[in-house]
């Protein structure tokens, strides 16, 4: 912004001083071209330090109530009395599970759609278009709305009753727009040299796809899965009528399975005394999406290290 | 097609139990009994059943949650064994069988700092109808009235409705809640709100230095002791239903759900033991 | 190869304008003319890369000893690898330098390991990378410099064992000395491919090619309007045109 402003600033003095009077009206003008700039990169720092005290506020609240619950045992032991003793060990196990579903199922046909849109459609053509319109629109829907499709489709016509799989399946549907789009903005970001490049090397659209362009859109579709990640762990009502509100350990993706984001909703709302365990699990929950984020950027650097090498 | 793969990876190793079916070897039962309905009853429903699990190692009790109309529907449909449903049975359920495990008091609740100590049956149904909008009109201190009420669909908002004789569309909320926490959350966080929650939660809370107070009602304290002796004026049972013949199972799930055995289970999670009164 | 009629529109808009042209075997021809005048355009219609970009129709006939190559019966795959192709800016792909080699390699049906390797050393030397990079065939072609980079996909193009050679500008976003090398291998692969080059230094357009043809636009179209042997390009043009351009007047 400074650069900009400053060229400007040439520019403006190069014109007045053809009129004669430049110096002095430059003068004013730099100097509140100046103060403008202050001023912005100030308002910037506003918002960046209300964001982040925003962010510190929650987690300290987060600490305060729930560091106390953290224990060795939190993070094996199934929950008792309604979630106020025990850990959340089930719950844990019961989300990673319901992720994998989702993500196993989500992330193929996401990339593949993703693909598709960017590589095998032109931009303005119906088909993208039309494809694009229901996944803005799916993206849109209200997550109960997917609970409620998967409490009929997958639980009731599919015959999965309350599961992980039936969860998990649900989640899919709902990060599958995220999904796409993001891949698909990555696959775009991939610059055209390498397309034209293998183009006029004789070789074939899919091999390109395969071995060229999808390796080089992998950090952007590492971008849409992290956010996919991001609102399934986060998610409370696909999943409340879907995989369900048991706690025990699951033995199979068709039994039912506590996520933690609806144990941390129960017990803060549900349960007389459930804050501190509340907490401790979303103190949990916001440390595993850290660490998801965190992993998949240094996945990233190391893909990109080892692919660039092979 | 992975949803194939994965039902051929994992469905060999679980789920091969039926819904409520039951069989008898050895005197003991067997199974799986999902249980939907209530969010209030689904904790305390998911101790009594992780305790009945324990008596019966070939049993599994699967409890799920949505509310009480879901509970009705889910049992009707056949999807659950049993239904929670924690207020009366309305004339047009008599198709179920209702079996209480638990009563819970319903009572007002207002901020600590709120110096109105009582509220007759017309100045509630004033405030709640939008016609009351000051407390000075009531006796407390002059400031706005902020109407805290629950979803629809909830019991509490039922059983509320159904004492002080109103309709839902005749009241003015402010603000509209879903379950007793958020309740109890809302009114400790606003001077001048008032709301109505689960007597069991709002005392609970209040003695861990929630800033509430528990309104009496006609000149009844709102005590746990109250609801137990059925004194206090508004409350409701935390039911089990069923529909139509109940198998084994489920009658010996109800049976001690309805026993001493759960008594304490009962009290921590703030309600008030069934002792034989209630609904049969 | 033979062009004639060749006519290219992107969308309704015309971009090149009946354009007849005979390209010798084993020489090199220079395009020259100012930018917009349709010479890239020309360059991406003998193999065939207009088919990537959308909206673009092209008109004519292109032979490839005798083979029309317009037309949907043409098999794209080997028309590319028969005619290779070289961008202003090099091209890599983001792996290592023998992959860059290999993957195409194997694209067009050679599996066989030593056979790749023996082809990959064969056209590194020939473009006299093979000293510079024969210890780091592992490490990423991005790191290479831009004059290697692009002797790189030269010598991918190569590998292909292609007839003809498209340059376009293959100098110009490189630095004088490497530049020079560029150019010096494009001088050697004369006698053995048949080259076309675009570029819009006339002085290396001098150097180097046996023909020239200049292209102009007019009116918004690109048209040829010039082609001779270099010697009379530059000293005898026919059109007032190319006089004014190669003496700097206009361009």
């Amino acid at each position: 912004m400074k650069r900009q402003s400053k060229t400007q600033n040439q520019a403006l003095s190069g014109w007045w001083a053809g009129t004669g009077q430049g110096n002095l009206v430059t003068g004013a003008r730099r100097q509140s071209s100046r103060w403008r700039d202050r001023l912005a990169a100030g308002l910037c720092w506003t918002v960046a330090a209300v964001l982040l005290a925003t962010f510190g506020w929650i987690l300290a609240d987060l600490l305060s109530e729930g560091l106390g619950r953290l224990s060795w045992d939190f993070f094996t032991k199934a929950p008792m009395d309604a979630g106020r003793a025990g850990g959340i060990g089930t719950v844990l196990v019961s989300t990673l599970l319901i992720l994998a579903v989702c993500l196993l199922v989500a992330a193929p046909l996401g990339i593949a759609t993703a693909a598709y849109l960017s590589e095998y459609t032109r931009r303005k053509s119906s088909v993208g278009r039309w494809i694009r319109g229901c996944l803005d629109l799916l993206a849109s829907v209200p997550s109960i709305v997917f609970g409620l499709f998967g409490a009929v489709f997958f639980c009731q016509m599919l015959g999965l009753g309350f599961s992980i799989l039936s969860g998990g399946l649900t989640l899919a549907c709902m990060v599958l727009p995220i999904l796409v789009r993001s891949s698909e903005t990555g696959f775009r970001m991939v610059s055209d040299d390498l397309r034209r490049g293998a183009a006029a090397l004789g070789m074939r659209q899919n091999t390109t796809m395969a071995f060229v362009i999808l390796p080089a859109a992998l950090p952007g579709i590492a971008v849409g899965l992290v956010l996919g990640i991001g609102r399934a762990l986060a998610e409370t009502a696909a999943l409340i009528f879907t995989s369900g509100y048991v706690t025990r350990m699951p033995a199979s993706l068709l039994d039912s399975g506590r996520s933690l984001s609806i144990h941390i909703y129960d017990l803060a709302m549900n349960v007389p005394g459930g804050e501190p365990t509340a907490s401790g699990t979303a103190l949990v929950l916001v440390v595993l999406l850290a660490a998801i984020n965190w992993g998949a950027a240094a996945a990233m650097d190391r893909w990109r290290g080892r692919w660039s090498r092979s | 097609m992975w949803v194939v793969v994965f039902l051929f990876l994992f469905g060999a190793c679980g789920g091969t139990t039926e819904e409520g079916g039951a069989s008898k070897e050895g005197g003991g039962v067997s199974g799986k009994l999902v249980l939907t309905g209530s969010s209030t009853v689904a904790p305390l429903a998911g101790e009594i059943g992780r305790r009945f699990e324990e008596r019966h190692p070939g049993v599994r009790v699967d409890v799920q949650t949505g509310g009480s109309s879901r509970g009705i529907a889910d049992v009707r449909s056949g999807v659950a064994g049993i239904g929670m449903v924690s207020r009366w049975l309305k004339p047009e359920e008599s198709d179920l069988e209702a079996y209480t495990i638990a009563m819970d008091g319903v009572c007002l609740i207002v901020h600590r700092d709120n110096p109105v100590a009582r509220l007759t049956g017309e100045q509630v149904i004033g405030l709640y109808r939008g016609k009351i909008v000051d407390w000075k009109e009531v006796g407390g201190k002059p400031g706005p009235v902020t109407v805290v009420n629950k979803a629809e669909g909830r019991a509490t908002l039922e059983v509320f409705l159904g004492h002080f004789g109103l309709k839902s569309e005749e009241i003015e909320a402010d603000i509209i809640i879903g379950d007793n926490q958020q309740g109890i959350k809302t009114v400790s966080g606003n001077p001048g709100a008032i709301g109505y929650v689960s007597i069991g939660a709002a005392d609970f809370e209040a003695r861990r230095g929630a800033p509430l107070r528990l309104l009496p009602l006609d000149g009844v304290e709102a005590t746990v002791e109250n609801v137990a002796s059925g004194r206090f004026p508004m409350s409701r049972p935390l039911n089990l239903v069923t529909v139509g013949k109940v198998p084994a199972l489920a009658k010996k799930f109800i049976d001690f759900a309805r026993s001493k055995e759960v008594h304490d289970l009962v009290r921590k999670q703030t309600y008030v033991p069934y002792e034989g009164n209630g609904e049969k | 190869m033979e062009v004639s009629g060749l006519q290219v529109y992107y969308s309704s808009q015309q971009a090149l304008g009946r354009v007849t042209l005979p390209i010798r075997k084993e020489a090199i021809t220079a395009l020259v003319g100012p930018s917009g005048s349709g010479k890239t355009t020309f360059l991406l219609c003998l193999n065939r890369l207009t088919d990537l970009i959308p909206g673009c129709r092209v008109e004519g006939s292109i032979r490839l000893h005798g083979e029309e190559i317009l037309g949907h019966g043409c098999n794209l795959l080997r028309l590319r690898r028969r005619v290779g192709m070289i961008f202003q800016k090099p091209n890599p792909f983001p792996f290592s330098i023998r992959r860059n080699f290999t993957l195409p390699l194997r694209e067009h049906g050679m599996k066989d390991r030593q056979e790749q390797e023996a082809r990959l050393e064969q056209v590194l030397r020939a473009v006299g990378l093979w000293s510079e990079v024969k210890d780091r065939l592992h490490r990423p072609a991005p790191e290479l410099s831009g004059g290697q980079q692009q002797r790189l996909c030269i010598a991918r193009a190569l590998a292909l064992e292609p007839e003809v050679l498209l340059l376009d500008e293959p100098c110009s976003a490189l630095d004088p000395l490497s530049s020079g090398i560029v150019e010096d291998l494009i001088t050697s692969l004369r006698n053995r491919y048949t080259l076309v080059i675009v570029t819009h230094n006339l002085p290396q357009a001098r150097r180097i090619a046996d023909f020239a043809s200049l292209f102009w636009n007019v009116e918004g179209v690109g048209r040829l309007v010039e082609s001779a042997p270099i010697q009379s390009f530059f000293e005898a043009p026919t059109e007032k045109l190319t006089r004014d351009y190669v003496a700097g007047v206009r361009g």
